[in-house]
């Protein structure tokens, strides 16, 4: 049996039961503002889209689909990952696990870097050849006006996505390392639940972005 | 988690759901085959259902990363509350901002801001409008011609106030110099000497675009708005309860229409039948429709655009049954429904966007020849007819002692005594009791463990009437 | 034996002392590490006020050169400003308005008084997340230094709206005060999640949701506004800082983009945090007012679900702000529409506090002297919001000083004055000292007084067609200004009075008992100032939060 770290519910807490639930709960109204953060973006992408529909269709052209499929497998692929890691910990009667869910959440880590090369390798194509927002744009090719709005709304939005990938990537190096060192077992592994609540929540975000941005 | 006075160990106080590993490996199969789908069906140009449908795909896909990798399936319901809520936030973001950009051309059309691709509905649109110009009389055309109409004072010298301090300030100032607008593009003094408006992009300072005549909101098509399915007078009657028939005959003292199997007493008053139904009846207005539709279809030289219509609104009404067959409308549930409706119509009237997604929907033509409709109707009356010869060997009677079930073509009948009959009526669907006025009665007799459960009741209002005559009678002769 | 709120939590307000929190760990480590949320709440109560001095400074260099128009003897302007130039003044009108805001209203009362008295009238020991609280009180602080640098290094005068276009192309460190701004909305939704955890999850046993007091209620609808509408500003904020940064042009018209795009974005944040910043008043209302009135509340859910109903309705009327923005008229119409229902929930309010106090036996101690100017400046704020409301009559008053003489009436008339009261009622907990009742008296008569000398001319400016944001003016305005300035005068010498014997209380006031105002609720049933953990042993609650006894029935408490 590995060794393991007991962890001590904090003084204002009556029990462990409350203590996890309440850090799930906060967590799942943390989500919510992360929704209605990026929902600022998903309006402001609707109206751009529904007064300039041409110009619209012709800059998503631009974008490169196959890469986008591409991306969101490897991003639905992290999320189960997390998922497992998350079962496992649940599981984990003694802390025999915590290799596991160092494992999985390894694999996960990698998945996400996957995802920022890939969104790289996108962004410099774009940055080449001059698709890019407002006043920087100077692509040549689409015949229509206000195409640097298309690429404004989609910097910010992959943009911003890509950030929360990089912070999704810290916590769950964090928790990996908290798992390495034995921190977690059966009772307690709140970190590794709202670390992998967190990334479902950037998957969930990525499920819009890829058909509203490559597909539509 | 530092500071801990207490060292509570956990009590296994909280029991977490471990969902199975085949339903982790289920769900992303599932979201690698509904990507793929979406992928796939983005090749297809449905217009703006392309969006729709892209939307559909993906509130799928988040709604099992939701509902099983992050639990909210099995976990505390307050979460799954908290989510709901959050989205419910967001769309009210989304219809509102909606609904001032979507509609900043209804009203000044000088101002479209809904683009290009909407220029032949906006020429439509001032095609109407010069037509229905052309037919006001002159002197309301000259006034909206007048910019600025609706504002009644005109641009006043430098030193005009507004018009409430005019009196206050009786002498005539020479003019002076304006005042400096401190904030540049903001600012629209009012009351004060207007300097030149600052050149807003959206609104140009100079004549503003004529008010024009009142614009309703684009009509839906008509042919995209279906006849609520309705009784007809003579397929009331045809397919009205058996107990509505069996009642009048009784009030008429007709005894012709005794069912067979029942061992009848003689003073029909005295006596309630009740038949239940089977719930196939609900489908009527299919049945009808279907009649209808044959007959129509029969007469031929009918306009070429009827048969695809007719195929559109035949199976409306089927699905429209199908639902009701297959769901309780539930008071909540209707009024969801209803909710769902009205703002789709509000939607719709709001955002031509949602109309033409509607009318896309509805103007795919449906053919079915005549034939079609003459297979489903006369079927459809061959069931109608086995389901009202069963009502002749499956009903109830309540009589002001005993309550009997008669049933089984040898007219088996078994009796309770009914004093002290719990009577409770439900009325559980709407959509039933709409069609048929039907609900559904509970029994529970005297010394009866189970309750006796008469499901689809037509007229059911009627019924619990009768029911309360006829037991109240009892009360008023004492107990027996 | 486990503690109730009846006659044993009056014989535990009497034990002797014991080390209160104030002393438990001294040194200035002790204080700047706490997760303790009774001195956070300190901490929040110290930085709050000194913005709101930072602020009302601002708000008087404003009424400085407002005090005479610019104009010579004959009645011809003089271009320039009397006392600063029009730039400056702009400035100094944007940077009180930022202050106010986002420094003093919205963190006033549910991070100050919120933090301390929610876990005590809870029964809880802490909030639920005391780390993520102090995290809290720590991004304020960084907010607030950005927001004075930025005020400091170049200013700025877009207004405390940004709105675009001007804010996206005018000089000065909109950037700074935009991320400062993002900072802030961080920090008070740290403490909106915080608190909405806390009340579902750490009520004491017994505490059931119709026997919370009304404080808690309002605090808790109103960290819903702050953890759903917060948000959104950050990204409003981040639009605006990356138009800036990278001109994408989504809210430039030049680029094809929609400047009143903006307005929606930012109000869909900031009419609800209208209500973040009323709200907490109003429930600090329904303590004061049953408190000094001896009574209990009368309509107990009805104000508790108000509360609710507010933050709700506060999400769908927006667009009343943009009705001559060049918004549809349709949807102009819809929003007028709804910000009439809004007037509903809150008359619902003033009428239950005002049944409350009928019959009542009132004490008029400072607090509920605070709570009875309240009762009337939010009222008539409140009515002077319809006509703001309303379509036809908004073309004629947007803009104007109407609009300024209304909002201050509900912000300053509403908010800060319960939370004057707030902290002049919570004040002997905190600190286990009472402050001088005659100065008290004074003090929150000049503040009303002067207050509504200060305000209600503008009114009558704004619907003769006095523009708001204009550092000069007409003639035939004078006197209201002169008048209006003078109020200030008469507020922030109430206010400076205030000051004064808050802070001389804290070294020679009469030390507090427990109960010093016979209040029911649990904050009130442990000794003043609490010990470290709040409570000895977690309390079970038996009755309401108002039961008081009615007179004639000797110590009947009479259940809710």
């Amino acid at each position: 049996m590995s060794s393991i770290v007991k962890h001590h519910v904090a003084h204002h807490f009556h029990d462990r039961a409350q203590e996890s639930g309440s850090a799930k709960m906060g967590m799942w109204l943390f989500l919510v503002t992360e929704v209605l953060l990026f929902s600022g973006l998903f309006v402001a992408y609707t109206i751009i889209k529904a007064v300039n529909p041409v110009m619209w269709a012709e800059a998503s052209k631009q974008l490169d689909a196959t890469l986008g499929t591409i991306n969101t497998v490897v991003l639905i692929g992290s999320s189960l990952t997390v998922a497992l890691a998350v079962r496992a910990a649940q599981t984990n009667q003694a802390g025999e696990k915590n290799k596991q869910i160092a494992g999985l959440l390894g694999v996960t880590i990698l998945l996400a870097g996957t995802f920022l090369v890939i969104k790289y390798f996108e962004y410099s194509h774009k940055f080449h050849v001059g698709l890019l927002p407002g006043t920087h744009y100077f692509f040549e090719g689409i015949n229509a006006d206000n195409p640097h709005l298309f690429f404004g709304v989609y910097f910010l939005m992959t943009g911003l996505h890509g950030i929360h990938v990089v912070i999704g990537m810290v916590v769950l190096t964090w928790v990996m390392i908290r798992s390495m060192k034995g921190h977690f077992y059966k009772d307690y592994y709140t970190p590794v639940e709202l670390g992998g609540l967190y990334w479902h929540l950037v998957d969930l975000i990525w499920i819009y972005l890829f058909p509203l941005l490559y597909l539509v | 988690m530092s500071a801990s006075t207490h060292d509570h160990e956990s009590h296994d106080a909280h029991h977490e759901h471990i969902t199975p590993l085949s339903h982790y490996f289920g769900v992303f199969g599932a979201l690698m085959v509904l990507t793929a789908v979406t992928v796939w069906l983005s090749h297809f140009h449905f217009g703006v259902a392309n969006t729709f449908i892209a939307m559909a795909v993906a509130t799928l896909k988040a709604s099992l990363v939701a509902m099983i990798f992050m639990h909210l399936l099995y976990d505390d319901r307050l979460n799954t509350l908290i989510f709901v809520f959050g989205l419910l936030f967001v769309s009210l973001f989304f219809i509102f901002t909606l609904a001032d950009v979507m509609t900043r051309t209804y009203i000044e059309p000088g101002r479209d801001t809904l683009g290009k691709q909407k220029a032949e509905i906006a020429a439509l649109k001032l095609e109407a409008e010069k037509a229905r110009k052309d037919a006001l009389p002159a002197p309301l055309a000259d006034e909206a011609a007048v910019p600025e109409a609706e504002r009644p004072a005109p641009p006043a010298p430098a030193t005009d106030a507004a018009p409430a301090t005019d009196a206050a300030a009786p002498t005539a100032r020479p003019p002076t110099p304006p005042l400096r607008a401190p904030s540049r593009a903001r600012a629209t003094p009012r009351g004060t000497p207007p300097p030149p408006r600052p050149p807003t992009p959206r609104r140009p300072p100079t004549p503003r675009p004529p008010p024009p005549p009142r614009r309703l909101p684009p009509r839906p098509d008509p042919r995209t708005l279906l006849p609520p399915p309705r009784l007809t007078p003579g397929g009331a009657s045809a397919t009205r309860s058996a107990v509505d028939r069996e009642e009048r005959a009784m009030t008429d003292g007709d005894p012709g229409h005794k069912p067979a199997a029942a061992k009848t007493p003689n003073r029909g008053e005295d006596r309630l039948i009740i038949r239940p139904l089977s719930t196939i009846v609900f489908m009527y207005p299919t049945w009808l429709a279907s009649w209808i539709f044959a007959l129509v279809m029969s007469m031929g030289n009918a306009s070429p655009e009827l048969p695809g219509y007719s195929g559109i609104v035949f199976t409306l009404f089927f699905f429209f049954n199908l639902s009701i067959v297959a769901f309780d409308y539930t008071r909540l549930t209707s009024i969801v429904i209803a909710l769902i409706l009205v703002i789709l119509g509000l939607l719709s009237a709001m955002y031509p966007i949602v109309g033409e997604v509607i009318k896309d929907v509805f103007n795919q033509p449906l053919f079915m020849n005549a034939t079609f409709y003459w297979v489903w109707a006369v079927g459809f009356t061959i069931i109608l007819f086995a389901v009202l010869v069963k009502t002749r060997f499956d009903y109830w009677e309540i009589k002001n002692n005993e309550l009997l079930h008669h049933h089984g073509l040898l007219g088996d009948v078994e009796r309770w005594p009914a004093p002290d009959l719990r009577i409770s009526k439900e009325i559980n669907d709407v959509m039933e009791f709409l069609l048929l006025r039907a609900g559904r009665l509970v029994l529970v007799p005297q010394r009866e463990p189970r309750a006796l459960v008469i499901e689809n009741v037509p007229n059911i209002n009627r019924v619990e009437k009768r029911m309360q005559q006829l037991l109240g009678t009892l009360r008023v002769d004492g107990p027996s | 034996m486990s503690m109730t709120t009846t006659q044993a939590a009056v014989d535990h307000a009497n034990d002797p002392q014991e080390t209160d929190y104030l002393h438990a760990r001294s040194g200035i480590k002790h204080w700047l590490y706490t997760v303790d949320h009774k001195r956070i709440g300190v901490m929040y109560l110290v930085a709050v006020a000194l913005a709101f001095l930072l602020g009302g400074f601002f708000a008087s260099m404003v009424r400085w050169e407002l005090f005479s128009p610019n104009f010579d003897a004959a009645g011809v302007a003089i271009p320039g400003g009397q006392i600063f130039e029009g730039d400056t003044y702009n400035r100094i009108f944007t940077l009180h308005g930022l202050v106010m805001v986002f420094l003093f209203i919205i963190p006033g009362i549910p991070a100050a008084l919120g933090n301390f008295v929610l876990p005590l009238q809870l029964g809880a020991k802490d909030v639920a997340f005391p780390r993520l609280n102090l995290a809290s009180f720590y991004v304020y602080v960084i907010g607030t230094v950005m927001a004075l640098w930025a005020a400091i290094a170049g200013g700025v005068d877009t207004g405390w709206t940004f709105y675009t276009p001007y804010s996206s192309g005018v000089g000065g460190s909109v950037v700074m005060m935009t991320l400062a701004a993002f900072v802030l909305g961080f920090s008070s939704i740290f403490t909106g999640l915080n608190f909405i955890v806390t009340v579902h999850r750490m009520r004491a046993p017994g505490l059931t949701w119709d026997r919370m007091p009304l404080f808690v209620w309002a605090i808790y609808a109103t960290a819903i506004i702050q953890v759903m509408a917060t948000p959104v500003l950050g990204i409003t904020l981040l639009l605006l800082v990356m138009e800036r940064v990278l001109g994408v042009g989504i809210f430039d018209p030049a680029l094809g983009g929609d400047p009143v795009l903006f307005q929606h974005f930012f109000w869909f944040y900031s009419h609800p945090a209208v209500y973040i910043m009323i709200l907490p008043g109003m429930g600090v209302m329904s303590e004061l007012i049953t408190t000094f009135a001896r009574k209990t509340i009368f309509g107990y859910r009805a104000i508790a679900l108000s509360s609710i109903a507010i933050a709700v309705i506060s999400f769908l009327v927006w667009g009343h702000h943009m009705f001559v923005s060049g918004q549809s008229v349709y949807a102009g119409m819809i929003f007028s529409f709804l910000t009439f229902l809004v007037a509903v929930p809150s008359a619902i309010k003033v009428i239950n506090w005002t049944a409350t106090l009928y019959k009542g036996s009132i004490a008029l101690d400072a607090p509920m002297l605070y709570a009875l100017s309240f009762l009337i400046l939010f009222t008539i704020g409140g009515l002077t919001g319809l006509f703001l409301g309303t379509l036809g009559t908004d073309v004629h008053l947007h803009d104007t000083y109407f609009v300024v003489a209304h909002f201050h009436y509900v912000m300053m008339g509403g908010t800060a004055m319960a939370f004057f009261g707030g902290v002049h009622y919570w004040w002997p907990k905190m600190f286990g000292r009472m402050y001088s009742p005659f100065w008290s008296k004074v003090s929150a008569f000049l503040v009303f007084i002067g207050f509504n000398v200060t305000f209600l001319p503008q009114f009558v400016m704004g619907s003769r067609g006095m523009p708001r944001r204009y550092h000069d003016y007409l003639p035939q305005f004078a006197d209201w200004h002169r008048l209006s300035s003078f109020g200030v005068v008469i507020l922030g010498s109430g206010i400076a009075i205030m000051v004064v014997y808050l802070l001389i209380s804290l070294k020679r006031g009469e030390k507090a008992t427990g109960n010093p105002w016979g209040a029911r609720s649990l904050e009130w049933s442990i000794q003043s100032p609490p010990i470290e953990h709040n409570f000895h042993e977690i309390p079970t609650v038996v009755e309401g939060p108002y039961d008081y006894p009615v007179a004639g029935q000797d110590g009947g408490a009479v259940k809710a």
